[in-house]
């Protein structure tokens, strides 16, 4: 069916519809407006599956918005003809996959934890935009294309985090942190676009990517476009916003919020491998990468353990967490111009990193909606305050530990699969990063021992005697996540050979990328 | 290029140095944005390549939005703590 062609535009075009339908619908009546945008989100994941089977068996898909061939007869005044084109490889769909399976289960736990107060419209109306916005980002070929996305994505993430705001400052304050930090962003992202498009008039990715030489221009446009991306991924010099940010927003928000950040680190990674490949000093770059990973995991551990508030204790160890992705990348950029290393161990750290973008969602997801979960029931985010919940709410615990088990590496979860990956690679690189890496993990454990005794064991206490589980939608939601966990932790092999595996070709082999787009012209 | 990277240090100046209220903030990141505007512009000028201008056109209206949602937050700030000075807790 002609439909099947069309799927790449159709993933963002049904929630970005659906997103300014509903404020009109809100209008009549606001129930259905989440009913709405669920089964929007529905529709995008079966569509994302879809082309995920199409990408994984035949090849990277390009879908061309403007002119069909580029040697169509030219008005006067341009160039090229105009075309911007979503160029959607093995790493783009895997990414693509993690979106609409979050944003999903955002929308299902959100139809049962928002109190039906009444700006209820326009937080599914920007939970749909920003979905729309992180699809972009992970779809598109193009540098301004996707310079458009992040800035679509910070505003509607910046929206979202103040939804609680109208009585509480704190929110607000934390919204507008992440607006100054993703203004920032945004405009060095397009300091480096004007910098490529000054010096080669083109802005597709591929078309960079041939053309591209190591000039000065260039070093100084790579230097800024990792910085700012790491930064607004979380990374440590620059992880300030995330703490407040992630704690104060609503808790299926900040799951989304964590693919978010994780959409801006496989743009480092777009941007890096895709885009300059040999052509820059991969060791120099790849080391700079490593160094951001280390400091991130070790300072997030540390600054999580002594965190009181299970939320933001949550986002520390995402930034520590997000280390873990940046040193097993790092380690493959780093032996990306030698052959024999990079058969060796290059590309399982590669792997393993990639893998941990995955599960990392998942289980970070997990742990932000148990968060949510205890505040939707006691109304505390304090774990001074918190006790002896496991008599009172049983499935909650179990997903808790499910997703603590995970998180620390503990071996029947998906946490092990890829930190083992990460270990075994990045020992044969240089030995002292695995040890530092294993020692983080050690203290993740300890620190989530730590939140698990002070909100669930204990006697019961007195002021938690009407405390039920949760209702049925948030318990979906978390089940749907512990059983992929326990799938992925159980079958590591599948995914990685079937998923991960053609994600870190796609991203190594230049040619490829470019190939489907040049070669195609 | 220059014109470009003196009005950015400006931008990045008046940013960094602000001490009496957020609103220059604000300011100053629409001084950066206006910078990397001239860029573009500039840009397509001197290579003669119409998209250069749809660019711009598309970096103005990003802006304004961006400003909208900024002062948006502004009014919440003002109305839940009194005043937009920083303050010195």
């Amino acid at each position: 069916m002609n439909l099947f062609n069309h799927t790449p535009i159709l993933i963002l075009a049904v929630p970005l519809l659906t997103a300014f339908l509903i404020p009109i619908i809100g209008k009549i009546n606001k129930k259905t407006t989440g009913i709405l945008a669920t089964l929007a989100l529905g529709l995008s994941l079966i569509m994302t599956i879809v082309l995920a089977a199409k990408v994984l068996s035949v090849g990277p898909q390009v879908y061309v918005f403007g002119e069909k061939s580029s040697l169509l007869t030219l008005p006067s005044g341009l160039k090229f003809p105009i075309r911007i084109m979503f160029q959607i490889d093995a790493m783009g769909i895997f990414m693509g996959l993690i979106t609409a399976l979050v944003s999903f289960l955002g929308a299902v736990y959100s139809l049962a934890f928002l109190d039906n107060k009444d700006k209820i419209d326009s937080y599914y109306s920007l939970l749909l935009l920003l979905t729309v916005s992180m699809f972009g980002m992970e779809f598109t070929g193009d540098l301004f294309n996707f310079f458009v996305f992040l800035e679509i994505a910070s505003m509607a993430s910046v929206s979202l985090i103040c939804y609680r705001g109208a009585d509480l400052g704190e929110p607000v304050e934390a919204g507008f942190k992440y607006m100054v930090v993703s203004s920032i962003s945004a405009l060095m992202v397009l300091f480096a676009v004007g910098i490529f498009y000054g010096e080669y008039d083109v802005l597709n990715i591929a078309a960079i990517a041939s053309v591209v030489k190591y000039s000065q221009l260039d070093k100084i446009a790579l230097g800024i476009l990792v910085s700012v991306l790491a930064m607004k991924a979380g990374a440590v010099p620059m992880h300030m916003w995330t703490p407040d940010a992630y704690s104060e927003a609503p808790a299926p928000i900040t799951m989304i919020l964590v693919a978010a950040s994780q959409a801006s680190l496989y743009a480092i990674f777009r941007i890096v491998f895709s885009m300059y490949n040999i052509t820059l000093n991969t060791l120099a770059v790849g080391w700079i990468i490593i160094i951001l990973g280390l400091l991130s995991m070790f300072i997030g551990v540390t600054m999580a353990i002594i965190q009181k508030d299970i939320k933001r204790l949550m986002a520390y160890h995402a930034i520590s967490q997000t280390g873990y992705m940046l040193l097993g990348v790092g380690v493959g950029l780093a032996v990306l111009a030698n052959p024999e290393a990079l058969k060796d161990y290059g590309i399982t750290a590669m792997e393993g990193g990639i893998f941990h973008i995955m599960n990392h969602a998942m289980y970070k997801g997990l742990l932000f909606l148990t968060a949510g979960a205890l505040f939707f029931r006691t109304g505390t985010r304090d774990l001074n305050k918190m006790g002896g919940l496991a008599h009172y709410m049983k499935y909650t615990t179990i997903f808790f530990i499910i997703g603590a088990a995970a998180i620390a590496g503990l071996p029947p979860f998906n946490g092990f699969a890829s930190k083992l990956l990460i270990y075994e690679s990045v020992y044969k690189f240089n030995p002292l990063l695995s040890i530092i890496a294993m020692v983080v993990s050690i203290l993740t454990l300890a620190s989530f021992v730590k939140v698990f005794h002070s909100a669930f064991l204990g006697p019961k206490l007195p002021q938690f005697k009407e405390v039920k589980e949760v209702p049925r939608s948030m318990v979906f939601a978390m089940a749907v996540l512990s059983c992929i966990i326990i799938f992925f932790g159980l079958f590591p092999d599948l995914i990685v050979k079937n998923l991960v595996h053609p994600a870190v070709m796609s991203l190594i082999e230049q040619l490829q990328y470019t190939g489907t787009v040049l070669g195609g012209m | 290029m220059s014109l470009t990277l003196i009005l950015f240090l400006i931008g990045i100046l008046g940013f960094v140095f602000n001490r009496k209220n957020i609103i220059l903030m604000l300011i100053s990141i629409e001084i950066m944005l206006l910078s990397i505007t001239f860029l573009i512009l500039v840009s397509s000028i001197s290579l003669d390549d119409i998209i250069g201008q749809s660019y711009a056109i598309y970096i103005i209206i990003t802006a304004g939005a961006e400003s909208a949602i900024g002062l948006g937050i502004l009014v919440a700030f003002y109305r839940l703590r009194g005043s937009i000075a920083f303050e010195n807790k």
